[in-house]
């Protein structure tokens, strides 16, 4: 049977970027929430290491792109809370654009139907 | 007969956390946010079943080595480390310049403190560095917890800091203009007029720059560990 790999670090340390704006977008996160959501939605497939991750959106912050926040959660622990911005929602668009061209390409020579973009 | 020992959550969290506030390339607000996910991380899996020691040991393992979390950090993002190592110096800067101007003041109103000449400058050195020294020596041996209640008044908003920091630098301010203000009786007009000019007009243009880069430069809302703990 066959079986999907855990992806290449390289591939995962790529898509990390568009994954975070795309998480993102569907409103604010943190750091746990979204590891565990990555590892819920890929099937375990991407597996995040915190120090890949915490890095990662401290970049993106300072890009401009995100935004973040130290609040207290429901739970009266305090956290930190990203959200995304209008310049990441931007930059989310030019990712999903980029993103898409590749994968519609590697589905025509694959011979599989490609996705709108 | 096999000894068990109670394993210590708190007391592991502790030795993490010393141990991550050793890396140099982690902000105090990277530290404290992996020390968040660590704690979530734990809950997680008690969740799942597994108890304390079980729980550290994993979530640990997971957020991954501190040495390794520094060198993650320093590579996708040094500017932070630089931008909080300035902010410290910006800071200490500040304070040495509050504590400078007044301990002239102290030294220069209260002459018979010291007596002599020799004594007034020895005094001065004493009362300037003797504080500076000691606080040196509590950050260097890890005994900064006793500055951890001011640190939380002075760094809870930029609104705060800059208050108290403007309000610190107006008092000093004030205490050496005082002093100038008392040598008119026996000093000529000129001569304060030209202390104005290098002492005083100085120090206001030094304590404005200082704040304006700190306020600029300082961390996030730092709040109690008390909430993180709860």
């Amino acid at each position: 049977m066959y079986k999907t790999a855990m992806l290449t670090k390289d591939l995962v340390a790529a898509s990390s970027r568009p994954l975070l704006l795309s998480i993102l977008a569907g409103g604010e996160s943190y750091g746990y929430e979204i590891i565990q959501k990555v590892r819920e939605l890929s099937g375990g497939h991407i597996e995040w290491s915190d120090g890949m991750l915490y890095p990662v959106l401290h970049r993106l912050e300072r890009d401009g792109l995100i935004q973040s926040e130290w609040r207290e959660s429901e739970t009266g622990r305090e956290r930190k809370y990203y959200a995304l911005n209008k310049d990441g929602h931007k930059a989310l668009k030019t990712e999903r654009q980029q993103w898409l061209s590749v994968h519609n390409t590697l589905c025509k020579l694959w011979n599989i139907k490609p996705v709108s973009t | 007969m096999e000894h068990q020992t109670r394993f210590d959550l708190n007391a592991a969290l502790e030795s993490w956390r010393t141990e991550l506030a050793a890396q140099p390339n982690l902000t105090q607000d990277a530290r404290r946010e992996l020390e968040t996910h660590l704690r979530d991380t734990i809950i997680g899996l008690r969740q799942c079943g597994l108890n304390d020691e079980e729980a550290f040991w994993l979530a640990s393992r997971r957020t991954g080595q501190p040495e390794k979390l520094g060198e993650e950090f320093v590579k996708t993002d040094s500017s932070n480390i630089w931008r909080e190592r300035v902010f410290w110096l910006g800071m200490a800067l500040l304070m040495i310049g509050y504590w400078n101007s007044l301990t002239l003041f102290i030294r220069v109103t209260f002459p018979f403190l010291a007596g002599s000449e020799i004594n007034s400058m020895v005094f001065y050195y004493t009362i300037f560095y003797g504080p500076i020294v000691w606080v040196t020596y509590c950050l260097v041996a890890g005994r900064a917890k006793r500055f951890k209640i001011l640190g939380d008044v002075f760094l809870h908003s930029r609104g705060i800091f800059i208050a108290l920091t403007v309000s610190a630098a107006v008092l000093v301010l004030g205490f050496n203009s005082l002093q100038l203000y008392s040598r008119m009786s026996y000093t000529s007009y000129q001569i304060v007029l030209s202390q104005i000019e290098w002492i005083l007009f100085p120090r206001i243009v030094n304590f404005s720059a200082l704040i304006a880069i700190t306020a600029w430069l300082m961390p996030q809302k730092k709040t109690s560990k008390a909430a993180l703990h709860s």
